[in-house]
Parts: C-alpha cells; structure tokens; sequence
C-alpha cells in the first residue's frame, strides 16, 4: 500500500464513475473546498446530470473507506478553433479533494492514468478549464502539463446599489489608511470624510488607529467633504484616479468642502 | 431604428440562438449553440427568471439579447454584429440601461459582464457607462490526443501546406510537465489529403524531417500562437536536420489558431 510519509496518509483510494447514492457526497466535498455558496444539490443536478449529453463518466468520486474524499467534473464540448474547425474536447472543474487528501499526488496516479485513457477513448482532443492564475501557477502548470492560453475575455462589473458603493469605499479606505503618511494623519485622532459618489447615498468614511469603516450615519462632523463621479471610485491606480479627478474637477463634477480645515490638519501632521 | 425591448417568451430560443452564434462566430473556444443547449444553459438554469431574459427588436429583427441571472451575472449578452456602430452602441446602451433596472428591482448590488475585449465598440460604451474592466478568469488547456487534433488542423489547412506536397515529417513528442503521454512518436505525411499516424518505438520511419518537442509545447504552438522560430531558438523545439527549418517553420505556423479565445460567462464550468 502506497503511503504519504509527510501526511502519514495511507493511499487506498477507490475511484468510480456518478451513481445516483454519491450525490450527497459529492455536494458535501465541494461545499468543503468551496463554501455552501457553491450551490445547493438543485443546482449540482442541473450543471451535471441534467446537462445535455451528460453521460456517468462525467462525475469521477473518490472515496477512502467508503466515504467520499474528492470529486472531478468534466463536459464533452466542442472547442471551436475556426470557421468550420472544431475539436471534441472535456471541460472540466468543480475538482475538489478534503484537505486531508490535498497534496499527496492525486492526478498524477496509476488511477488518473486509466482515466486519461478513458477519456481519449472517449475521442476527446483536450481538456480545458478555468482557475486563478496563483492554482494555474502552483498546480495546473507544473503538475499536470496544462497551459494559458490568453484570451480577449474582460470582466465588466458596475456598482448599482448604495450598499455596493459603500462597501467599496471602505476598501479604498483600508488602503488608504495603509498609507505611511495616512497612518501618521490617523494616529492621533480619527480623520473623517464625507463622500458623495454621484447617484448614490452620501457615506462617512472614518480612519483611524484600528482601521478604516463607512457609515450612512453622520456620528461626527467631517473633516472633509467631497462629491465624486462615479468613475473615480473604478480607478485602479492612484494614477488613474488622479486623472479621473482632475477631469471631474475642470468639468465641475468633484466637489469639495471644509478644503481648509483638512489642509490644517495635514499641516499640523506634517510639522508634528 | 426604433428599438423595443422585451422579456423572453416561448419559442424565442431559435432566434436568440442564431443572433448568439453570428455574434460570436470570429471568435475562438466557444461551441456553437444549439438551441436545447441553450434551453439548459439559460432557460433551466436554477434561479433563472424568463423576466430577465431581454430581448432588443427592430420591427421584425432580434438585434439585442441579454441573460440577467443572480447575483447581477449577465450570462449572455450579444448584439447583432451586422449593424452599423451608432445602432450598435445604441442597442448596447439600451440592453445595459434594462440589464441595470431589473438587477435594481432584485435589490442585487452591481451587474458583471464578461465580453471580448477586443471589440472596442462594446468595450467603449461599457466604459462609458461606468463599468470597470479587469482580467478574465485563467483559460488552460492540456493535450491529450496530439493525432487527432493534427488530422483536423491540416485537413482544415491543407491549402497553405500545399508546398509540402510528397513529404513526410515524424513528430517526437516527450511529456515536459505533463504527467501523461499517450502518444509519443506522430508520422505527418503529405499527399493528396494529409496523413497522421501514431507509431509505436518498433516502427521505423525514413522521414524528410524529424520534429522534436513537448507536449506542452505543442499546444503553446497551435492554442497560443507560440512563435516557433523563438522557441526554435530557447531550445524548446528541436528540427532536424537543421536546414528542414524552412520547410517545418511554415508548417508549424498554420496549425496556429488565429481566431481570439473568448468565453461567455454562461460556458464557465
């Protein structure tokens, strides 16, 4: 019997193609890996077993002792490379392994060897997936030979709701409040700004010692007061928000007030 | 144009269908929809409204679709690509404004497309509209059957491969970091359709060149776009010998996909 001397982790691991008993298996080791925000076992049937051309093969368990410790899914597509071009290939993912059995070189067994074969006698040309660049690094690229291919494919995301903005804020007031000379500013007592993102509900930013929150609720006088565009708070650097400022400012669209009183404060930071 | 702007009703699946599959056809990595696929990927899908299902029309014509799914996730969306730019941005811009109302009414708090990039039209009047824009998710791809995929380029390329007329050409493939090969030793012969067979270590070939790479490498050449000439030059292919460099360069040069690789958020798995 193989044995992980690190994990001190027998290896006797069966694997097998869907029956109907795994299921609540499975849902639980990918509500393991993945959080109960995965989905429920409603949404397991529909992506799996009741996909077009769905055929048992797709779903590989893993048990030890009986008991579920990982699972693999893959869909026979065709991958299109062309006009008129296109190749029978498996995309595959929701792979999830409990933590216990993570590293002790699942994927690159006897086992996995058989499965690769399964699945060329299947007629598939390759295998595809999608994950973070950091598991592409670490895993996906090193281990099993997959490579990145780059793509034209661009996330899009606007903020539409007044709890959005306020949460975003609070982020770029945690980075701000990481600042070296922030932290200086904060130090003593806390700095607060009122920020009013066009369209939306005005928020209190408040920095301090601990960290940085966003209120609707105006606990204290602000020692700044500002209306922003929208677009500012999509800058991604402090470049490009600078340039998104500058724009607002000439149109009119940035705001400010109590510009004084902060300005003495930053004054007085800077001095002490 | 005169835009109207509908929710889904039964027995659109056809038309959604094909404005969908002539939107995208440039692109790379997307099957062709089919309308039972799409009737599960979209229609089925649990947490779907048909309410936010959107569907743009001029007079007669589907030009505009969209699918509004949980969370603010716009699983498809597709303009009609045939338009000129202004009814374009304007189709788009109308599909957004509805995609934004009815992700409100469902108190979800952003919208979150996923589109190519690379068609500035939709990039721009997304822009404009407030969106930010970040990478997509990591796209990776593994080998598995070198042969098969050989057969389908050339046959697909045999036009630009015309210059190799009655010459053969072995393929060595080692495994690089990946843990399985299942084809190690491919024979390329060009005739009057073009032939790849898998040998195995006791078949002898007499061969005008001898290839030599991974399996990884491969792929980075035909998914990629790979030079060949630069990793002719790191090492990571081999020819020989050394002057069947020109012959095997071209080769190699049309097995590449040129098409960009786009995926809609509705195909992530």
């Amino acid at each position: 019997m193989p044995h992980d001397s690190s994990k001190q982790k027998p290896l006797t691991v069966e694997a097998h193609a869907y029956t109907p008993d795994c299921e609540p298996g499975v849902l639980a080791i990918l509500h393991v890996a993945f959080g109960p925000a995965w989905g429920d076992q409603a949404f397991w049937r529909w992506k799996h077993v009741q996909r077009p051309g769905f055929c048992e093969h797709d779903v590989r368990v893993y048990r030890s002792a009986g008991a579920v410790i990982g699972c693999w899914h893959m869909a026979e597509r065709r991958l299109r490379l062309g006009s008129g071009l296109d190749i029978a290939a498996s995309v595959e993912g929701d792979y999830a392994m409990h933590p216990e059995w993570r590293g002790v070189g699942m994927g690159r067994d006897p086992a996995s060897l058989k499965e690769v074969r399964l699945l060329a006698e299947r007629g598939i040309v390759a295998r595809f997936g999608f994950t973070s660049p950091a598991l592409f690094e670490r895993i996906y690229r090193p281990k099993l030979g997959y490579r990145r291919i780059r793509t034209v494919t661009a996330r899009y995301r606007k903020l539409i709701s007044d709890t959005a903005i306020r949460e975003q804020l609070q982020r770029v007031g945690e980075r701000l409040r990481s600042q070296g000379f922030m932290r200086k500013l904060v130090r003593q007592r806390p700095l607060s700004i009122a920020i009013e993102v066009s369209g939306f509900r005005r928020c209190l930013l408040v920095m301090d010692a601990q960290g940085a929150r966003c209120t609707w609720e105006y606990e204290v006088e602000p020692d700044l007061a500002v209306g922003v565009p929208y677009a500012l708070i999509n800058a991604r650097t402090v470049a490009a928000g600078a340039r998104v400022a500058s724009l607002a400012l000439l149109g009119g669209k940035l705001r400010i007030r109590y510009a004084t009183r902060f300005v003495r404060r930053v004054v007085s930071a800077l001095v002490s | 144009m005169w835009l109207t702007t509908r929710s889904y009703r039964a027995g659109d699946e056809a038309r959604v269908v094909a404005l969908w599959n002539r939107s995208y056809r440039g692109y790379a990595g997307l099957a062709t929809r089919t309308a039972e696929y799409w009737r599960w990927s979209i229609l089925r899908r649990p947490g779907m409204s048909e309410d936010d299902i959107l569907l743009i029309e001029s007079g007669e014509l589907l030009v505009g679709y969209a699918a509004l799914w949980t969370g603010g996730t716009v699983l498809e969306l597709a303009v009609e690509p045939d338009l000129p730019a202004a009814s374009r941005r304007s189709i788009t811009r109308q599909l957004l404004s509805r995609l934004e109302s009815r992700a409100r009414v469902r108190k979800w708090d952003s919208v979150e497309l996923m589109l190519p990039a690379c068609d500035r039209l939709i990039h721009r009047t997304l822009r404009s509209a407030g969106y930010a824009v970040d990478d997509g998710p990591t796209f990776i791809i593994r080998l598995l059957n070198p042969r098969a995929l050989l057969l389908s380029l050339t046959a697909a390329r045999r036009a630009r491969l015309v210059a190799l007329r009655g010459q053969s050409l072995l393929i060595t493939l080692s495994a690089g970091d990946d843990p399985f090969l299942l084809q190690h030793r491919l024979a390329v012969r060009f005739g009057d359709s073009i032939d790849v067979c898998n040998l195995g270590d006791e078949d002898s070939m007499s061969a005008d060149a001898e290839l030599q790479l991974s399996l990884a490498a491969l792929a980075r050449l035909v998914f990629s776009g790979a030079s060949a000439r630069r990793m002719l030059e790191v090492s990571e292919l081999r020819i020989i010998p050394d002057n069947a460099a020109a012959k095997v360069l071209p080769f190699l040069a049309a097995l590449a996909v040129d098409a960009p690789w786009y995926t809609p958020l509705s195909d992530m798995f």
